[in-house]
């Protein structure tokens, strides 16, 4: 492909147009071959290996090709076995449930009750990063992203859909619910007493049958299917997920989105009352 | 006012829309009890206010949700500039640090060995009269966590009262590398720029710190560039492979204190590929060479000087040194001679705990200058802090042994006397030798109270030296079996330092009071009392307060004013004396206010004008120099020295180095030499011992190990080991390994390529596990002009347990 370029370069302009139908034929037959071989030897995107097998010395090194080594049979009883990074398969390409979108949903108010419920175990308080219920092997985005890009359903068990934009760093704000680490067991949990909020509430309500507000922040949770969209606790599912614009009907808080027009904060007016106490005491 | 008003005006609104009827909200609140998880707390009428996080120097601001005098719910703040409303896990969980079971409600002090609960009377009146016993011999230890008035008014208690100048924070041991450099280098500390030079840079190269455990919001911020398709890349210069180096482009595995040799071979090609900045050089740079090894300053170089200086740090020589290749060493060389490109420089503890601090630090200013990579939003260097107010309360307030308010010096005369007119004083009150630093501090805290120069009390505030000062078996422990020594904590829970405490004071935290935290930005950021501390815990501004107020009236002289009165008087509006002392009275005034005000008239003599408190209760933390412009509108500072940035630079200087120390408005690029550090592995010793953080965990884990999800995702500490070393070593994960130095030895469990991979013949350890100190075997071994501690290399042995 670059030799009739570099011709093309060096040639006059009569030798150019007499030759340009050969070059023109080699420049063809050069894309068909090469989109050819390419094709042929396209495959799928391997997989790269685990960062922590990946060479320490030299970032600019060509040979950045790392065999992980296998255990040897002595040491099988021992061994850490985790999942081999040149595993093609995903959790995602099993075979899922998701229900359609017209199906019908049925919700009582102790599937509610037991959704709240179990989303308290992994929140320290409403609006906390939930913790990980499951191992975490590798920490890279794209791996949480397999299942939590999307959603995925598989029998009763869901990974919920992110909430919010594509953020990175996953594990900054979400760690693991049990650390995996080579931690003697049973180490001493922390006491602590702090009682949080638990659930934003039931969204108020103009009259029995208006749309509830929305009674946490949505900031952070941009998209309204990640808790109540069809891959969710059924309790928190939306009885009509064919309507797309949420918050058409459903109004988010102004002060829990932090728009608040209210610019002073109530702390400020307090502190501004103290003081004026303080001088009507003096006087 | 409850902000609950704007939501419901807004719900009113929206179910006016819908269906409008007079009866709106009654129905409202029937429908309200509808079924679901019903018995648990609901966020409706939750009170929010503005707060600075209690961790780390990044200063992001958290929206506290407080409901029933308790604090029930933390979320970022969108207003504010560093987070923009993202936080990390430790600061989503931060209200929870205030409900750990065993927080400190009673002053207790030790008798026979036992401690025993004592009114604050009766403390207060045993410190007063343990100092009047021997003021020479008390010292106050505290932190860069301090609040900014509760910083001031030890420091004030310290250089005019007791008059000794024994006060150190523990921020010696953490950034005062960093400020030496920027004093060397710009003649004035802190840095120039800020957080938003990684919204403009197109390189961020990392000096030996792990961002995205230590700094995650910053480390977002990069990200979030990066995953927008923005052409900007990540250097990752290591010592270890981390979750950092897993999302760099880059990744420059160096050897331990090799980024001094690194530094000098970027100057030597930037000069032989004749890449530098001759504009920028000549214009507003000076050259400086060391004339010892703790000189500060330096002594002027010519440019011929400084070339020959640099030139023996070709890539080939400083690639044995470094274990980087010439290839990558010439690609940092070639990347700093591109001028089309803006990169940023950051750093923490990597550069700032090394036995030659100040130096790198200097260097990695002086490759920016030289190359012209300086003052454009983007292109710079910044250090970072890993407190909340490193330098809000240490560098500006100035708790240093050394250092009064406002960057000022007690060993200068003309320093001193302006303190003592600010501070009604009589002349010559201020002692113009400084006081110990903290490793000295401790030596003499350690040494027999027979000896002259020793030190007997040491009051501890906001800190945990008995866990974090380095070589703990020498700078903590002997404190147990020596006689007549004192040591006074104030804190939240109990710690490794309580433990050998006489008299603990149980202390208010974070939303417990007032305060304001300065950021590594420059930004002062204040706050208010949200809920009340528990039991008897008081503010630690109080505590001070209230001793200084019994020596007052137990005559002390130091205590009174030129004029006789108290040395913290303060009038309020009705000319009426605000009682400090008096907790019972405590918040019927800010006295927070009232010391910041008095704070602020120092930090305008050397341009580090804070904003006036009442303009920080507005914002979410202002960037210092902070001026009035023409409108009467004050405004912060992103970019200091810089023309269109910094009121103070003169117009048509573009950049302006105000407080030069050659006085010509320039900035020094320093020549420093590689020096080796003082322990290296051997035969005995043949490991690298690095030690330092974790995501979940800050510091010493006095708080975070008390947060349930923290402390679950990371219950204890760990040593990791390289693969190979452990194959050969026979160590599994979760083994039990013994780890030696010549200094302690520690039993950990093993962690083969754990949270990070370190590589062959390194070891990392955490040091946020106070029953696995690893501080027992690190080095005190310090840079010479900042005097602050390497704990990231020190040579140990490691073998397994049975």
């Amino acid at each position: 492909m670059n030799e009739p370029m570099i011709e093309r370069e060096s040639s006059t302009q009569n030798q150019f147009n007499s030759r340009l139908p050969i070059l023109i034929g080699v420049f063809l037959t050069g894309c068909v071959l090469v989109g050819f071989i390419l094709g042929i030897s396209e495959q799928q995107e391997p997989e790269r290996a685990s960062w922590k097998e990946r060479p320490t010395q030299n970032h600019l090194s060509k040979s950045e090709k790392v065999v992980p080594l296998v255990v040897s049979y002595s040491e099988i009883a021992a061994a850490e076995f985790s999942k081999n990074p040149k595993q093609a398969m995903h959790f995602s390409q099993l075979k899922q449930q998701k229900p359609g979108i017209f199906d019908p949903v049925i919700k009582k108010p102790e599937m509610k009750n037991l959704a709240i419920i179990d989303r308290v175990k992994t929140r320290a308080f409403e609006g906390a990063p939930p913790t990980i219920p499951h191992f975490v092997d590798d920490v890279r985005a794209e791996k949480c992203l397999v299942c939590h890009g999307e959603g995925v359903q598989i029998g009763q068990k869901f990974a919920s859909k992110m909430s919010h934009p594509r953020f990175t760093n996953c594990v900054q704000c979400h760690v693991p619910k049990e650390s995996k680490g080579p931690f003697d067991a049973p180490s001493v949990d922390a006491v602590n007493q702090f009682v949080g909020v638990a659930r934003p509430g039931p969204g108020l309500r103009a009259h029995p049958t208006a749309p509830p507000s929305v009674p946490h922040a949505t900031f952070m949770r941009e998209d309204c299917m990640s808790c109540h969209g069809l891959l969710t606790r059924p309790g928190l599912r939306t009885t009509h997920p064919w309507f797309t614009n949420c918050l058409q009907c459903h109004a988010p808080s102004a002060t829990l989105d932090q728009h608040s027009f209210v610019t002073l904060h109530s702390l400020i007016n307090k502190n501004r009352d103290q003081s004026q106490q303080v001088s009507e005491t003096n006087e | 006012m409850k902000n609950q008003q704007a939501d419901r005006r807004f719900f009113l609104k929206t179910a006016a829309m819908a269906a409008a009827t007079a009866l709106a909200a009654g129905v409202a609140r029937s429908a309200s009890t509808t079924p679901g998880g019903d018995a648990l707390p609901v966020l409706q009428d939750v009170e929010w206010n503005k707060a600075p996080c209690r961790f780390c120097g990044t200063g992001c601001h958290v929206q506290v949700g407080v409901k029933d005098g308790k604090v029930v719910a933390v979320t970022g703040d969108r207003k504010a500039d560093v987070n923009k409303g993202l936080l990390c896990v430790k600061g989503y969980h931060v209200g929870m640090i205030l409900y750990g079971e065993d927080r400190l409600t009673q002053p207790q002090l030790r008798v026979n060995g036992k401690l025993e609960p004592i009114s604050w009377d009766k403390a207060i009146q045993i410190i007063s009269e343990r100092i009047q016993k021997s003021p020479e011999k008390f010292a106050i230890y505290g932190s860069g966590q301090w609040t900014i008035p509760e910083g001031y008014v030890a420091n004030k208690f310290i250089k005019a009262g007791i008059t000794n100048n024994m006060i150190d924070p523990n921020a010696r041991l953490c950034m005062a590398s960093a400020v030496t450099g920027y004093i060397g280098t710009y003649g004035v500390d802190e840095p120039y720029n800020g957080f938003s030079d990684l919204d403009h840079a197109d390189c961020v190269i990392l000096w030996g710190n792990n961002l995205s455990e230590m700094h995650p919001i910053l480390f977002s911020r990069y990200m979030d560039r990066k995953i927008r398709g923005e052409k900007i890349s990540l250097v990752d210069m290591t010592t270890r492979w981390t979750r950092t180096s897993q999302m760099a482009d880059h990744v420059l595995m160096m050897q331990p204190q090799s980024d001094m040799a690194i530094a000098n071979c970027i100057a030597n090609q930037l000069i032989a590929n004749k890449t530098y900045s001759r504009e920028f050089v000549e214009k507003y740079c000076n050259f400086r060479g060391p004339d010892g090894p703790a000189s500060l300053k330096g002594v002027p170089i010519s440019f011929d000087e400084y070339q020959a200086l640099v030139a023996e740090y070709t890539p080939e020589k400083v690639s044995k040194v470094s274990g980087l290749s010439v290839e990558e060493l010439t690609w940092l060389g070639k990347l700093f001679g591109n001028p089309d490109i803006k990169i940023t420089s950051l750093w923490c503890m990597g550069m700032n705990q090394h036995t030659q601090g100040t130096a790198i630090n200097n260097l990695v200013h002086a490759i920016h200058l030289l190359s012209g990579h300086w003052g454009k939003p983007g292109d710079g260097p910044q250090s970072l802090t890993g407190q909340p107010s490193a330098c809000g309360t240490v560098r500006e307030v100035g708790t240093l042994a050394h250092a009064l308010p406002g960057g000022l010096l007690v060993a200068n005369p003309e320093h001193a006397a302006k303190v003592e007119e600010l501070w009604g004083l009589p002349q010559g009150r201020i002692n113009p030798k400084p006081g110990y630093h903290t490793v000295q501090m401790w030596e003499k805290f350690c040494s027999p109270s027979e000896e002259k120069d020793s030190i007997d009390t040491i009051w501890v505030q906001v800190t945990n030296p008995g866990q974090t000062l380095p070589n703990l078996h020498k700078l903590f422990d002997p404190k147990e079996k020596l006689k007549n020594k004192f040591l006074i904590v104030s804190d939240v829970y109990p710690t490794a330092t309580t433990k050998l405490a006489d008299l603990i004071l149980p202390s208010a935290m974070w939303v417990e009071k007032n305060g304001v935290f300065g950021n590594s930005e420059r930004r002062t950021q204040q706050w208010f009392k949200m809920v009340q501390p528990p039991g008897e815990a008081r503010d630690d501004c109080w505590q001070t307060l209230a001793v200084a107020h019994q020596l007052f009236l137990d005559g002390f002289a130091g205590m009174k004013k030129k004029d006789g009165s108290f040395l913290f008087h303060f009038e309020d509006k009705n000319g009426k004396t605000v009682p400090v002392w008096d907790w019972e009275k405590y918040y019927d005034y800010n006295v927070d206010e009232f010391l910041f005000e008095e704070y602020r008239q120092f930090t305008t003599i050397k341009h580090k004008n804070v904003a006036p408190y009442q303009e920080l209760v507005k914002a979410r933390g202002m960037r210092w120099p902070v001026t009035q412009d023409k409108n009467g509108v004050w405004r912060d500072t992103a970019y200091r020295f810089v023309e269109g940035f910094d009121p103070f630079v003169e117009q048509g200087k573009k950049f302006q180095f105000y407080h030069s120390t050659t006085g010509d408005d320039r900035a020094m690029i320093f020549f420093r030499p590689y020096v080796p550090p003082p322990e290296m592995p051997d035969d005995e010793y043949p490991f690298w011992l690095d030690t330092g953080r974790v995501l979940e965990h800050w510091h010493s884990g006095t708080m975070t190990m008390r947060v349930p999800p923290l402390r679950k995702a990371m219950p204890s500490a760990y040593v990791e080991v390289n693969n190979e070393d452990a194959r050969k070593l026979g160590i599994r994960t979760g083994d039990k390994v013994k780890l030696e130095t010549r200094r302690g030895e520690l039993q950990l469990n093993a962690w083969i390529d754990g949270r990070a991979s370190c590589p062959p013949g390194h070891l990392f350890v955490p040091f946020f596990d106070e029953n696995l100190l690893i501080n027992q075997l690190t080095l005190e071994a310090h840079c010479p002009i900042s005097k602050q501690p390497d704990y990231k290399k020190c040579a140990v042995r490691i073998s397994k347990v049975g």
